[in-house]
Parts: structure tokens; C-alpha cells; sequence
């Protein structure tokens, strides 16, 4: 009897041990799955509040020949604050990533708010040759806008 | 209780726990999408919906005066405009409407914007904080 009573309670202390490992499994996948939505909906947030739109006048170019470099100005149009360094700019294949304040830097203030323009200059790599451009400048969140323009 | 009852109540409450948690968590998340998704749609909303004229530029070689109509239907703060003057981003000094100097252009008003700026004539190109351009070469 005594015996049946000890093996009983292996059995009950077995079957509890179990079901709390399965239980904290089941509370960490939660977790995770729980984090992930989180993160996921917070880019997604903020993606949908952001927007940028490059202001460049198109009847000047943006690219001078002489001195190899892209002028853009770009408008933070959305409400969230853009952080500059996360910026980068695409041409011709090739991207240059952009640093606060030797490549982009507010006209006025010193942080990339809402309203706020930036003046991106990008020195590249090698001279464009005479044809069609199209620069687009990736901030964050992925948001991003493009300018095309002509060389020669 | 048997061991297994007290196991099969253990993993019920762990699953209840994790889909409550998840499920809060997603009904959180909608919301903050949504709410996100409205401004976008206003953001959205103000561009089609705003429209500016420049009606009048002068220089005097030290400032460009610009007049700005709003003729569209969205309120604008002419504090948010951006002024381009021959391809150059500059900042105005000063903003009114009419006699005062204020943030709210109603649709059919006009603001007048002070720019430092030398030269006696270029082209003007203005954005609004919705993205709207307009532009005057004199």
C-alpha cells in the first residue's frame, strides 16, 4: 500500500513537471510571437507615418558636373522625426550611405523634424556619363522618394 | 486529483494565458495601425485636396516678397512652407497674413513671405507642408 502510494506521487510530481515545461513553452512561444506582432506593427506605424518628398526645382540640375556631386533637398512631410543617419541615397546602382553633418544636414535646426528640409550633398564615386538619372533617397522606416534628371 | 487532471489544467491555463496575450496584443496593435493608417490617409488627404498660387514676387536686394494664394480647400500654416529661389532652399524671416503674422492661411487668403535674398529677379518655387508646389519666374 505504502508503496502504491510513493510510486502515485512519482507519478503526480512526473506529470505536473511536465505539464509546467509545456505550459512555460507554450508562455515563451507566446512571448516571442507576442514581440514579433509588436515589432512588426510598430514598423508598419511607423512607415505609414512617415513620408518624404525631394523639393529640388527641376530647372536646375541637381548633379554638378565640375565638382561630381548631387545636390537634393529633401522635406520630411510626414509627423514622425527621421534620423538622418539612417538615410541613404541610390544612384546609378550604387549606394551611398549618408552622415550627420558632413553629407546631409538640416537647412534649419539640427534634427530632421516634421517640415524640416535637409540638404543632401553626395560626392560619387565616378563622373556620370551624359544620359537619364534617377537619385532616390531611402530614410527611415523605408520610406523613400526619387528624382529623376538628365546629365549633358 | 489525478497527476494527469492537474497536467491537463496546467497546459489549459497556459494555452488560455498565451492566446490572451496574443490576442491583447494584436487587438493593441490594430488599433496603433489604424490610427497610424488615418494619418497617413490625412497626410494623403491634404495634398489632393491643397492647392497654392503664387500671385506676386518682388525684389528689392534684400529681400524677395512673395504672395502666396491658397486656393485650395485644406487650411496651410505658411510656416511650413519651404522657399526655393533659383533652385536654393531659403527660410523666410518673416510670415503674415494680411497685417499679422499667423499660422493658419484659410483657403482663399494670401501670406506674404519676406526672404533674405540679394539678387533682383529669379525663380521662385514654394512647398507646402503637404508636398503642393507653385512656382514664379519674374
Amino acid at each position: 500500500m505504502a508503496g502504491e502510494g510513493v510510486s502515485s506521487l512519482i507519478l503526480l510530481s512526473a506529470s505536473i513537471t511536465v505539464a509546467l515545461i509545456v505550459g512555460a513553452a507554450i508562455y515563451l512561444t507566446a512571448s516571442s510571437m507576442r514581440d514579433s506582432m509588436q515589432n512588426r506593427a510598430k514598423m508598419e506605424e511607423n512607415y505609414l507615418k512617415s513620408k518624404i518628398e525631394i523639393i529640388n526645382d527641376l530647372s536646375y540640375n541637381p548633379y554638378n558636373k565640375s565638382q561630381n556631386t548631387l545636390k537634393l533637398y529633401v522635406k520630411n512631410i510626414g509627423v514622425t522625426v527621421l534620423h538622418m543617419n539612417n538615410t541613404a541615397v541610390v544612384v546609378n546602382g550604387t549606394i551611398y550611405p549618408l552622415t550627420y553633418p558632413q553629407s546631409i544636414k538640416p537647412i534649419k535646426g539640427d534634427a530632421w523634424a516634421p517640415q524640416v528640409v535637409v540638404e543632401i550633398v553626395v560626392h560619387l564615386n565616378s563622373p556620370l556619363q551624359n544620359g537619364d538619372y534617377v537619385a532616390t533617397v531611402v530614410a527611415d522606416y523605408g520610406v523613400k522618394d526619387s528624382i529623376q534628371f538628365r546629365v549633358g | 486529483m489525478s497527476g494527469v487532471s492537474v497536467a491537463a489544467l496546467v497546459i489549459t491555463v497556459s494555452f488560455f494565458v498565451a492566446f490572451t496575450m496574443i490576442y491583447s496584443a494584436s487587438l493593441d496593435e490594430q488599433h496603433n495601425v489604424d490610427k497610424a493608417r488615418e494619418i497617413r490617409e490625412k497626410i494623403e488627404e491634404g495634398y489632393f485636396s491643397s492647392k497654392i498660387r503664387i500671385t506676386n514676387v518682388s525684389f528689392d536686394g534684400n529681400y524677395a516678397n512673395i504672395t502666396v494664394e491658397n486656393i485650395g480647400e485644406n487650411v496651410l500654416n505658411p510656416y511650413y512652407f519651404s522657399v526655393l529661389i533659383n533652385g536654393t532652399v531659403l527660410i523666410p524671416e518673416k510670415v503674415q497674413i494680411g497685417e499679422v503674422e499667423s499660422t493658419i492661411l484659410l483657403p482663399g487668403e494670401n501670406a506674404t513671405l519676406e526672404v533674405p535674398y540679394s539678387e533682383l529677379q529669379g525663380r521662385v518655387m514654394i512647398v507646402t507642408q503637404y508636398g503642393n508646389t507653385a512656382y514664379y519666374t519674374g
